[in-house]
C-alpha cells in the first residue's frame, strides 16, 4: 500500500508542517518571553482555535462537503475530558450520580486529549457508516442534525453533563508548550492525511465524485476514513479546548461556535491548513480589534459609542460574504505554505 | 389511546404538518431552481416576527400586522438574493451555502442591536387558545387556523406553478439547474420570483409559527430552518412535491413520538426524531422522491 | 483464456425514452472495436452501463467470468476497466501529476511516483505537470484523461469521443496512441472507441457496431459495417454534421 503514498506530496507536506510548526513555535516562544497573564491566554486561545479549525478542514476541506456536526465532536471531547479531570472532590457534589470509578478518575492532559479523541472516534465511526453513504445535500443535512442530536443529549443528560448548568472545576493544565505542541502535531497530522492517497481521493471526489469512481476508488469508504480521522482531532481539540476553559455548557456546541469555526475556515481558505491557521489568526485580531467596541467605548471626552453587542460576530460575517466575492476559495486558495517555496524552485528547474 | 385523543392528535399532525410543508416548499423554491441552500431562511421568518412584534407593541391589530410581517419576509428575501446571492452567481454550492449562513448571522445580530436580545412575547389573540367541538371531538383552534391557512397556501401556490406562465418558468428552472442558466437575462427575474415566492412562503409560516409560540427571539429562525431543511432532505433534494411530502412525514414522526414515548425521555424527542430520519436517509439516500429517477 | 467483455440483451430507460434496448456486444483483448451511430443512439449510454455510472433495467454484463450486472463503478473499475467521458471530467482542482496518480491508485501495483513520471513521458504533459488540470488548454485536458484513464494498465478501454475538438495532428497522435495501447507489447487492452470521424473508425477499428436509436443496427468488419445498407441509410439519410458534439452524460 505504501507505493500509493507519493513521495513528493508527502515532502511538500513535511515542508509545510516544520514552517508552520515554526511559526506557531516563535508565537509561543514570544508569549512566554513577554510572560503576560492577558497575552498567554490570547496565544492558548489562538492555539486550541487552530487545532479545531484544522480538524474541521480536514474533512470539510478534503471532501467539499459541509459538516456542521463537528461541533457535537468537539462538545464530546470537551465533556469527556471534563468529567476526567475535575477532582474527584467536586465531581462528588456536582455529578453525584456518576459511576464511582469515573468519579474517582483524575487524568493527566496527555491521557485526558487521548480519551476525548477516541470517544470522538467511537461517535464517528457509528455516525460515519450511515452518512458516508448519502449524497452531498442529504449527508450536509445529517451533520446539522448530529449538531441538533448531541446538543439534546448534552443539555438533557444531567447525571452526566449536568445539564443546561454545564460543568465546573477544570484543573487549568494547558500551559503554552503543551498548546503548541497539540497544535504542532494536528497541523501535521491534517497535513499528512491531505497528502495521503486516501486524502487525494477525497479531494478528487470534492472536485467529481462521479469520476472519482469510475477510477476504482469508493467515494463512500473515502469519506468514512476523512469523516473518522477530523472527528478524530476535533474530540482532542475539545479536550484541550475544555482544559483551557475550566467551565462550560452545552450551549457552547452549538450554532454560534459552529459559525465561528466555520467562519475561520471559510476566510482562510477550506482547502488549506494554512488557510485554517492564517483563518484563525485574522478573526482572532479582528476580534481583538472590535472587542472595545462590543462594551462601548469612549473616544475623548465628547464621543461615546453605545454598546455594540455582537457587533464582531457580524463584522466577521460581512468579512465572510467579502472574502468570498472577492476570492472564493479564501485566502490561501488551494496552496500550502510549502506551494509558494516548491513552485519557485520548478520554476527555476525549468530555465 | 381513546378515538378522540387519536383523532386530536391526527389533526395535530396534520396541522403541524402543513405547517413543516410550508417551511420546506420556501426553502425548497429556491433549492430546486439555483442548488443552493439559503441558510438565511429561518431569518425570513425571525424578521416577520418582529416585526409583528414591533407593530403590535404601537397598537396595530394582529392580523395587520400579520400582513406587514408577510410584506417585510418578501422584501428581506428579496434584498438577500440582491445584495448576497446575485453577487456569488456562479460560485460553488458551499461557498453559497456559507454566504447565506452569514447574512443569517448578520440579520441575527442587527436585531440583536437594533430591538432587544432577549426574547419577547407577542400577545396572540384569545381565541387561538380556546378549544370547538366538532360532534364529539373538542380541537384547538390554532390548530386548525394553522392546517387551513396552511393548506390553502400550498394549493395556492401549487395554481400558481402549474397555471400561471412564471410558474412555469420556476418549474422548468426547478428540473434543472442548467435551464436556469439557460434563460439568460429572464433568469434574474426567475430567481428573484423564487425569492419572493420563498419569502411569501416563509412570511405565511412566520406568522402561524409566531401565533404558536407566541414569542420571538433573535434566534428563532433556527427551529424553523433545520426542519424544512429536513423535510426537503427527506423528500429529495430539489423536488418540490417531495418538500411538501416530507414536511408532512417529519410532523407525523414527532407527533407519533411525542405520544409514544414515555415522560422521561420526552426531552430526547428531537434526539429521536432526527435518528428516525436519519435511518430512512440511510435505506433511502436519494430520499422519497428522487428527482435522478424522476419517479 | 483471455478475459471478454461482454453485453447481453442490455436495456435502459429514460423516463418515457427507450436509450438501449437488445444491445449485445462482445469485446476481446487486444481488439479496437468503434462505436458509431447518430446523435442520440444510445453510444454514451452503453458506455455508462457497462462502466457501473448506470444501472440499466435488463441485460447482463460480464467481464471474464464476473457477472458484474448492478455492480458500483468503482468495483467495476477495479475489474480493469477504465473509461473516459465526452468532455473531459478531470479533477479540476489538483495538478496534473494528482490527476495522474488517482489514475495509477487503483491498480496499487506501482510505485506511483515512477509511473507518474512514465505517464507523464509518455503522454508529453511534463511541462504542465505541476499546473491545476483546469488551467489547461481543452487539447491538454483530453490528452491528460487518457492518461489518467490507462495509468492502472485496464484490460478494457472505453473511450467517448476522445478525438472531438482536437486537430488534426493531435487526432492523429491520438490514433497512434491507441494502437498502443491495443499492442500486446504495451497494455494489450480491449479498447471500445465512440467516435463521429468514419474515417479515423476504419483506420483504426478491427470491428464497428451500429447503434440507431438504442438498437444494434449492425456488427462487422469496417468495410462490411460500410457497405451495409441499414447503416448508410440511419447515416447518410440523416444530414449528419460531425461537429455536432452534444454532451449528453449525466
Ligand atoms: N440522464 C439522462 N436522462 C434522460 N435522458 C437521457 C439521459 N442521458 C441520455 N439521455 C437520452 O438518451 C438518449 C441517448 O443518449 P446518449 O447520450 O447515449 O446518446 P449518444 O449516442 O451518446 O449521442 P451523442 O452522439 O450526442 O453523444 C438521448 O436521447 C438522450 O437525450
Ligand atoms: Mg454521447
Amino acid at each position: 500500500m505504501l507505493k500509493n503514498w507519493s513521495r513528493r506530496r508527502v515532502t511538500s507536506a513535511f515542508h509545510t508542517f516544520w514552517m508552520l510548526a515554526l511559526v506557531l513555535g516563535i508565537i509561543s516562544v514570544a508569549a512566554a518571553v513577554i510572560d503576560d497573564r492577558s497575552i498567554t491566554r490570547l496565544v492558548t486561545d489562538f492555539m486550541t482555535l487552530c487545532v479545531l479549525v484544522i480538524a474541521l478542514q480536514s474533512f470539510i476541506g478534503n471532501s467539499g462537503i459541509i459538516s456542521f456536526g463537528h461541533v457535537a465532536f468537539f462538545g464530546i471531547g470537551a465533556y469527556s475530558a471534563a468529567l476526567l479531570t475535575i477532582t474527584p472532590k467536586i465531581k462528588a457534589i456536582a455529578l453525584p450520580a456518576l459511576p464511582v470509578y469515573i468519579q474517582q478518575m483524575q487524568v493527566s492532559f496527555t491521557v485526558a486529549v487521548l480519551m476525548g479523541a477516541c470517544l470522538s472516534l467511537l461517535v464517528a465511526i457509528i455516525t460515519g457508516l450511515a452518512l458516508s453513504r448519502m449524497a452531498e445535500g442529504a449527508m450536509a443535512m445529517a451533520t446539522l442534525a448530529l449538531l441538533v442530536m448531541l446538543h439534546s443529549i448534552f443539555a438533557n443528560w444531567e447525571q452526566v453533563t449536568r445539564g443546561t448548568i454545564g460543568v465546573y472545576g477544570i484543573p487549568r493544565n494547558i500551559t503554552l508548550f503543551n498548546t503548541w505542541i497539540c497544535a504542532a502535531v494536528v497541523g501535521g497530522a491534517a497535513l499528512l492525511f491531505k497528502a495521503s492517497p486516501t486524502g487525494l481521493c477525497l479531494q478528487a471526489s470534492r472536485d467529481d465524485p462521479l469520476a472519482t469512481g469510475t477510477l476504482g476508488v469508493s467515494v463512500a469508504k473515502t469519506r468514512f476514513a476523512g469523516w473518522v480521522l477530523s472527528a478524530i482531532l476535533m474530540g482532542a481539540g475539545g479536550a484541550m479546548w475544555a482544559q483551557n476553559n475550566l467551565a462550560f455548557g452545552p450551549n457552547q456546541f452549538y450554532y454560534a461556535e459552529t459559525f465561528n469555526l466555520l467562519s475561520m475556515l471559510v476566510i482562510g481558505g477550506i482547502c488549506s491548513v494554512t488557510g485554517a491557521i492564517a483563518g484563525v489568526a485574522v478573526v482572532t485580531l479582528v476580534g481583538e480589534l472590535l472587542r472595545g467596541l462590543e462594551n462601548g467605548l469612549s473616544i475623548g471626552t465628547w464621543v461615546t459609542l453605545p454598546e455594540l453587542p455582537g457587533i464582531v460576530q457580524m463584522s466577521i460575517a460581512c468579512l465572510i460574504i467579502v472574502v468570498l466575492i472577492i476570492r472564493p476559495q479564501g485566502m490561501l486558495g488551494l496552496n500550502e505554505l510549502s506551494d509558494f517555496v516548491y513552485k519557485r524552485r520548478m520554476t527555476k528547474k525549468n530555465t | 389511546m381513546t378515538i378522540e385523543v387519536a383523532v386530536q392528535q391526527l389533526i395535530n399532525a396534520l396541522s403541524l404538518g402543513s405547517l413543516y410543508a410550508l417551511l420546506a416548499l420556501g426553502l425548497g423554491m429556491v433549492y430546486s431552481v439555483l442548488g443552493m441552500l439559503n441558510f438565511a431562511y429561518g431569518e425570513l421568518l425571525t424578521v416577520c416576527g418582529y416585526t409583528m412584534f414591533l407593530l403590535i407593541l404601537i397598537g396595530v391589530p394582529f392580523p395587520v400586522a400579520g400582513l406587514v410581517g408577510l410584506g417585510m419576509a418578501i422584501g428581506v428575501s428579496l434584498l438577500i438574493e440582491r445584495l448576497v446571492f446575485r453577487p456569488l452567481r456562479g460560485a460553488s454550492f458551499i461557498s453559497l451555502l456559507f454566504a447565506s449562513f452569514a447574512a443569517s448571522v448578520i440579520i441575527q445580530n442587527l436585531i440583536k442591536q437594533l430591538i432587544s436580545k432577549r426574547p419577547k412575547v407577542i400577545p396572540v389573540p384569545e381565541v387561538f387558545d380556546q378549544m370547538i367541538n366538532i360532534g364529539p371531538f373538542q380541537i384547538n383552534v390554532l390548530s386548525l387556523i394553522i392546517l387551513l391557512v396552511g393548506l390553502v397556501t400550498l394549493a395556492g401556490l401549487v395554481a400558481f406553478l402549474q397555471k400561471t406562465r412564471w410558474g412555469l418558468a420556476i418549474r422548468a428552472a426547478a428540473e434543472d439547474f442548467e435551464v436556469t442558466r439557460l434563460m439568460g437575462a429572464k433568469a434574474n427575474r426567475v430567481i428573484a420570483l423564487s425569492f419572493a415566492l420563498s419569502g411569501f412562503v416563509a412570511g405565511v409560516a412566520g406568522v402561524l409559527w409566531l401565533s404558536r409560540r407566541g414569542a420571538v427571539s433573535p434566534t428563532m429562525g433556527f427551529i424553523p430552518i433545520l426542519k424544512a431543511f429536513i423535510a426537503i432532505v427527506i423528500g429529495g433534494l430539489g423536488s418540490l412535491k417531495g418538500a411538501v411530502m416530507g414536511g408532512f412525514l417529519l410532523a407525523f414522526i414527532e407527533v407519533a413520538l411525542m405520544v409514544m414515548l414515555p415522560t422521561r425521555a420526552v426531552p430526547f424527542t428531537d434526539a429521536f426524531a432526527l435518528m428516525i430520519v436519519v435511518v430512512i436517509l440511510y435505506m433511502r439516500p436519494e430520499g422519497l422522491i428522487s428527482i435522478k429517477t424522476g419517479s | 483464456m483471455p478475459k471478454t467483455l461482454q453485453v447481453k440483451k442490455l436495456s435502459k430507460r429514460f423516463s418515457g425514452l427507450q436509450a438501449l434496448s437488445n444491445v449485445n456486444l462482445q469485446l476481446e483483448k487486444e481488439e479496437i472495436m468503434g462505436l458509431i451511430g447518430p446523435n442520440g443512439s444510445g453510444k454514451t449510454t452503453l458506455i455508462n452501463s457497462i462502466s457501473g455510472v448506470l444501472h440499466p433495467e435488463a441485460g447482463s454484463i460480464s467481464i471474464g467470468n464476473m457477472d458484474v450486472t448492478g455492480w458500483k463503478s468503482d468495483k467495476i473499475a477495479r475489474l480493469g476497466l477504465a473509461r473516459t467521458f465526452q468532455t473531459a471530467r478531470l479533477f479540476f482542482s489538483l495538478t496534473v501529476i494528482e490527476n495522474l496518480e488517482l489514475g495509477i491508485m487503483a491498480a496499487s501495483r506501482y510505485d506511483v511516483d515512477d509511473k507518474v513520471d512514465e505517464l507523464l513521458n509518455r503522454f508529453g504533459l511534463e511541462r504542465w505537470a505541476m499546473d491545476r488540470a483546469g488551467t489547461l488548454a481543452y487539447g491538454l485536458q483530453r490528452r491528460l484523461e487518457i492518461a489518467r484513464a490507462v495509468g492502472s494498465n485496464p484490460e478494457f478501454l472505453l473511450l467517448d469521443e476522445p478525438a472531438a475538438g482536437l486537430n488534426e495532428d493531435e487526432s492523429e497522435n491520438l490514433l497512434q496512441l491507441i494502437r498502443g495501447f491495443r499492442d500486446p507489447a504495451g497494455l494489450g487492452c480491449g479498447i471500445l472507441i465512440v467516435e463521429h470521424d468514419l474515417a479515423m473508425i476504419m483506420r483504426l477499428c478491427d470491428r464497428v457496431h451500429v447503434l440507431n436509436e438504442g438498437q444494434t443496427l449492425a456488427e462487422g468488419s469496417p468495410e462490411a459495417v460500410r457497405s451495409n445498407h441499414a447503416v448508410v441509410e440511419a447515416y447518410m439519410g440523416k444530414r449528419y454534421t460531425a461537429s455536432d458534439h452534444g454532451s449528453a452524460l449525466t
